[in-house]
């Protein structure tokens, strides 16, 4: 939860280039200061530390500082998120340079960069990201490492914030990559330690792999003594560092050479455990399914692989002749299970627990059964009465209250355009009531979706647009804008420029003109990386001001050729929270035409003290950020702020209507 | 394998199938709304549990849920905890920190467990998508479910709902300490370390209140027997408690709850007519219309393509510079069209 400063904003709407952007810049300077004061880190957070309960995801942070490494880049992606935020807060710019990458690819290469001049480096993703960074990924072992190189990947089954839910086991398998999986905070930290050090003895990255709910569990966390940075140095070794083929003709060699030691290797770490307890039932599994076993079967004996590429052939052979019935138990695909049927090891699960989604004590116990190896008691006993309790609606997530992606969404609607989404908050857009999204693929996809619909052309004469936002731009926008330009593809590019990471909590990108730390970093400017590529109308505009954003969207629709549109207004919610002057609604000017409500504004509800149909709206004071856009778009001038007088929104439904010249269609 | 061994090979149940709840392990489920402080306050309990030797894991939510979504945190402890995730039936308690987002772990509840459920209620815009019967799909009946206690937390600590002070929520700490049964001074050791500074004192205040609160409640509850055994004492007893907050609130299910038909408010069914001859296309109506009621069609005409969403506002018609478009309410019974306009709707006020 962020207790935040409220900073206070004016709000005057109007058409101002970039507003807002150089108080963001600001906030992000004064919210991120590393001496403890940080607006977005309360106390809470210090506290955990203190009391030595620590998330997944902190551990490996902590970790890393403690195994002397020089450097950690990553791009913020839920669930690895806060591994760099913590990072950067416990640390300063002197122990570690602690970083915000472009993209995951950016940080991978940068990585590998600093491990060659001999750092230990830390990079983190989350498991969609890694498909970013995959081009280097896969090279990178054939290179090696001078400094150890961890790769921090953030699996989600489940899909808690994610378009997939991919099961990166399978990457570090098809690179040849160790890879380690903790089951808590602690492991988290003691596989970090060691990550590092097996990555130096066998001169490859190493991938650390979470999942949600190891990432973003607490427990507690004891930690080892600090070791202090090792500085290597940059030699030059070009048959080893230039991937020409026929260097990496040599390299594969020595790289399935080395694949084929570790496999003799992984048969005696310590980080695979052997627990014999009953003889009748043995279970392979790791990471988070580890800890559910040991509930929902506590007399079941257990193989526990810590490292899950390569799995010890022999050990778990030995294991398997020690029980009557052999399980895995994995979340998501079939990794294990397939890596022990390679030679030769059947075990059972595949049709037990599922393939899709997380993994839960209550499916492990369900499972277990189906198998009939747990006897099928009545489901847990609800509390006498509880089956009367109303069925509970659900409660989906929002854009926030003045969130300034509303705006081009409510109006997107009005254009009836096909819209090609993007990944970030505003991926909400496509839900009710906003619902102005037809498409969302991955990151930056936006722009080339976009293209193919226009070149393929039978949209039924809708316009195409493509939304995304400011970080997702830079991240993966550019190429596509340079190619809708240079193909000349007829679309409007609509860059919702809100000055910050905002979907994973407010991470500064290289379009704010702060670095993690809060420190001053110089600011890209997008408007200006647009017209580069050629993009012959930039329009800049405040998706606060519904009117010139209307118009902003109508020019650029209308407009033969690639547009782009940047609605430039700082988040609301980070790096600190901003509210203006509060809105209410005058009951009796209100006459419930749901209008305002389309907004998706979650300060706007009905009125539940008028028992009168059609419902009237009323403003949760607590909740509204005083944004306006209620006000400018209300039929009735219903909806007024202390000084309405004087604000001018009163009888102003012009805002959507002031556009009367037709829409260019086909 | 012989068929005696097979009689054998099935396990005995973990520790999810026990019902013992001790001062030395428990298991809560924390449910709210997106920047509630389910998080600190799950730091607050956690905090407790570490001063008194214990072990504990909790689970968080970041990132989509938190944008205004349902967010809910596991938290264990005890001498030993393996899985960080709860069974449904393995809560001792349950701490909602928004209504329903209280009743709806309530699978997760022991028998004899307790759910400390504020009463403040945060009905979600998909809750009022009914723009038509007006029927709010949300759990608006205040008599709680066995095993629920409804606390009004803003009431209790003195404070106005409409602040929707975070410090108020820390009543639900205040009341779950006493069932807890942890020293009460690493209660007031974990507040002061896990919520903002500032805020310490409110929240040590809300602390105490609640906890009196609770004391005094359970007091008067008829000795040897627990809120699960007492459904008709404790809900009338929870209405007296909350009065203020249930009158309130029972007005919202009276008024709409089950949902009436458009023409018995409006009068008639609402029918939109464009006159197609006066319409030169300009897409106002279009984009003003809250429903999505009309379209423009290849002839560059506006059309009514969703007849059934109309809720005859009035606002196409009242737009439309060419004076092309009139709202008609169609009688429900009968078949003779009654004109109207807004002026109807003003009527309904
Ligand atoms: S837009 Fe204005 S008149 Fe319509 S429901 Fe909202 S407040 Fe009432
Ligand atoms: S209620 Fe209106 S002014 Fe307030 S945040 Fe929502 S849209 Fe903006
Ligand atoms: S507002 Fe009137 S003229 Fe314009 S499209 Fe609608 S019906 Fe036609
Ligand atoms: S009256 Fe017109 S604007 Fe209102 S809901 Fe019906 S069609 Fe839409």
């Amino acid at each position: 939860m962020k207790k935040g400063i409220e900073a206070t904003m004016e709000v005057k709407p109007g058409l101002v280039a970039h507003n807002g952007h150089e108080d963001v810049d600001e906030r992000h300077r004064n919210g991120a200061e590393p001496a403890g004061k940080s607006v977005k880190h309360g106390p809470a957070e210090n506290t955990s530390l203190y009391a030595g309960l620590l998330s997944g995801n902190e551990a490996i942070a902590l970790a890393t500082w403690h195994s002397g490494a020089g450097m950690a880049v990553g791009y913020p992606g839920t669930p690895s998120t806060e591994t760099l935020e913590y990072l950067a807060k416990i640390t300063s710019a002197s122990d570690i340079y602690v970083e915000w990458s472009t993209n995951e690819k950016v940080a991978m290469d940068v990585a590998m960069g600093a491990s060659l001049a001999g750092d230990r480096v830390l990079v983190t993703t989350k498991h969609v990201g890694l498909n970013v960074a995959m081009d280097s990924f896969m090279t990178s072992p054939f290179i090696g490492v001078n400094g150890g190189v961890v790769i921090l990947d953030a699996d989600d089954p489940g899909m808690h914030s994610s378009q997939n839910e991919q099961d990166n086991r399978y990457l570090a398998r098809f690179a040849g990559i160790p890879m380690l999986e903790p089951s808590d905070s602690q492991e988290a930290y003691e596989f970090t330690r060691t990550a590092f050090e097996l990555s130096e003895k066998w001169d490859t990255p190493v991938m650390l792999r979470m999942t949600t709910r190891v990432s973003h569990s607490r427990s507690k966390v004891i930690p080892e003594p600090m070791q202090s940075p090792k500085k290597g140095e940059f030699h030059r070794d070009q048959r080893k560092y230039v991937m020409l083929p026929a260097n990496a003709r040599a390299r594969h060699v020595s790289h399935l050479d080395r694949l084929s030691k570790m496999e003799q290797w992984a048969e005696e770490v310590s980080f695979n455990s052997e627990e014999m307890r009953s003889s009748l039932v043995g279970v392979v599994t790791s990471g988070i399914s580890y800890q559910y076993v040991r509930d929902v079967l506590p007399e079941a004996s257990v193989f526990k692989l810590g490292l899950t590429f390569p799995v010890p052939k022999e050990k778990l052979r030995s294991f398997a002749r020690k029980v009557d019935r052999l399980f895995v138990v994995e979340e998501l695909e079939p990794y294990l299970k397939e890596e022990m049927a390679i030679f030769g090891l059947v075990a059972e699960g595949a049709a037990l627990f599922p393939r899709n989604g997380e993994l839960s004590p209550r499916l492990v116990r369900e499972g277990f059964q189906k198998a009939g190896v747990l006897e099928v008691t009545k489901e847990p006993a609800l509390p006498v009465g509880t089956q009367s309790v109303p069925a509970v609606g659900p409660r989906f997530p929002l854009l926030c209250s003045g969130c300034s992606h509303a705006t081009p969404f409510f109006l997107l609607r009005k254009f009836d355009a096909v819209v090609a989404g993007d990944i970030g908050c505003y991926t909400l857009g496509a839900t009710e009531p906003l619902a102005s999204m037809d498409t969302c693929l991955s990151m930056g996809s936006s722009i080339g979706i976009a293209i193919g619909l226009a070149k393929a052309g039978r949209t039924g004469g809708r316009p195409v647009v493509a939304v995304l936002g400011d970080s997702t731009f830079l991240h993966a926008g550019i190429p596509p804008l340079i190619d809708a330009v240079h193909r000349e593809a007829n679309i409007t590019v609509v860059v919702l420029d809100n000055g910050t990471t905002a979907m994973t909590g407010g991470q500064p990108h290289p379009a704010t003109s702060s670095g993690i730390r809060g420190q001053s970093a110089p600011k890209v400017d997008i408007p200006a990386i647009c017209s580069a590529v050629g993009v012959s109308q930039v329009i800049v505009v405040d998706p606060y001001d519904v009117g010139a954003t209307s118009m902003a969207l109508q020019n650029a629709i209308s407009k033969d050729g690639v547009s782009v549109v940047i609605t430039a207004r700082s988040c609301v919610e980070s790096p600190v929270k901003s509210r203006g002057r509060i809105y209410h609604v005058d009951t009796s000017q209100c006459d419930g035409c749901q209008l305002c409500m389309n907004l998706g504004c979650p300060a706007l509800g009905w009125d539940f003290s008028l028992d009168i149909m059609p419902k009237r709206i009323t403003i949760d004071a607590a909740l509204c950020s005083g944004c306006t856009v209620c006000a400018q778009i209300c039929p009735q001038g219903a909806i007024l702020s202390a000084d309405s007088e004087t604000d001018g929104y009163r009888n102003s439904p012009s805002c959507l209507v002031s556009i009367n010249d037709s829409v260019q269609r086909g | 394998m012989a068929s005696n061994q097979r009689g054998r090979n099935v396990m005995s149940n973990g520790n999810g199938g026990e019902n013992v709840a001790s001062a030395r392990s428990g298991n809560l489920v924390l449910g709210g709304v997106g920047g509630q402080g389910i998080i600190t306050a799950s730091n607050t309990i956690s905090y407790v549990c570490i001063e008194a030797g214990l072990n504990v894991k909790k689970s968080e939510v970041h990132g989509m849920s938190q944008r205004g979504g349902a967010v809910v945190s596991h938290l264990r402890y005890g001498p030993e905890v393996h899985s960080v995730i709860l069974e449904p039936g393995q809560a001792e308690w349950i701490l909602g920190f928004e209504w329903e987002e209280g009743l709806r772990y309530l699978e997760y509840l022991k028998p004899g467990g307790v759910a400390f459920v504020s009463t403040e209620r945060r009905i979600p815009p998909s809750a009022q998508v009914d723009r038509l019967g007006g029927k709010i799909n949300y759990a608006l009946d205040l008599v709680p479910p066995i095993g629920v206690v409804p606390v009004d937390t803003y009431r209790i600590t003195g404070k106005a709902a409409v602040e929707r002070t975070a410090s108020a929520q820390t009543v639900l700490l205040g009341a779950l300490s006493v069932e807890m049964g942890l020293p009460v001074e690493f209660w007031h050791k974990a507040i002061e370390a896990t919520v903002p500074p500032k805020t310490i004192k409110a929240n040590l205040l809300s602390f105490e209140n609640g906890r009196s609160w609770y004391e005094e409640w359970k007091g008067s509850v008829v000795p040897g027997h627990n809120t699960s055994s007492h459904s008709e004492d404790f809900s009338n007893r929870s209405n007296n408690q909350h009065r203020a907050g249930a009158s309130r609130l029972k007005k919202i299910g009276d008024s709409s709850e089950a949902g009436i038909s458009i023409s018995s408010w409006m009068g008639g069914i609402p029918r939109v007519e464009i006159m197609r001859d006066w319409c030169k296309g300009c897409n106002i109506c279009v984009s003003v219309c809250p429903e999505r009621v009309l379209s423009i069609d290849q002839h560059e005409i506006a059309v009514v393509s969703e007849p059934d969403r109309c809720t005859g506002c009035g606002l196409c018609a009242r737009l439309c510079p060419d004076l092309a478009i009139d709202i008609l309410l169609d009688a429900a019974i009968g078949d003779e069209p009654v004109p109207s306009l807004a002026k109807k709707r003003g009527d309904s006020r």
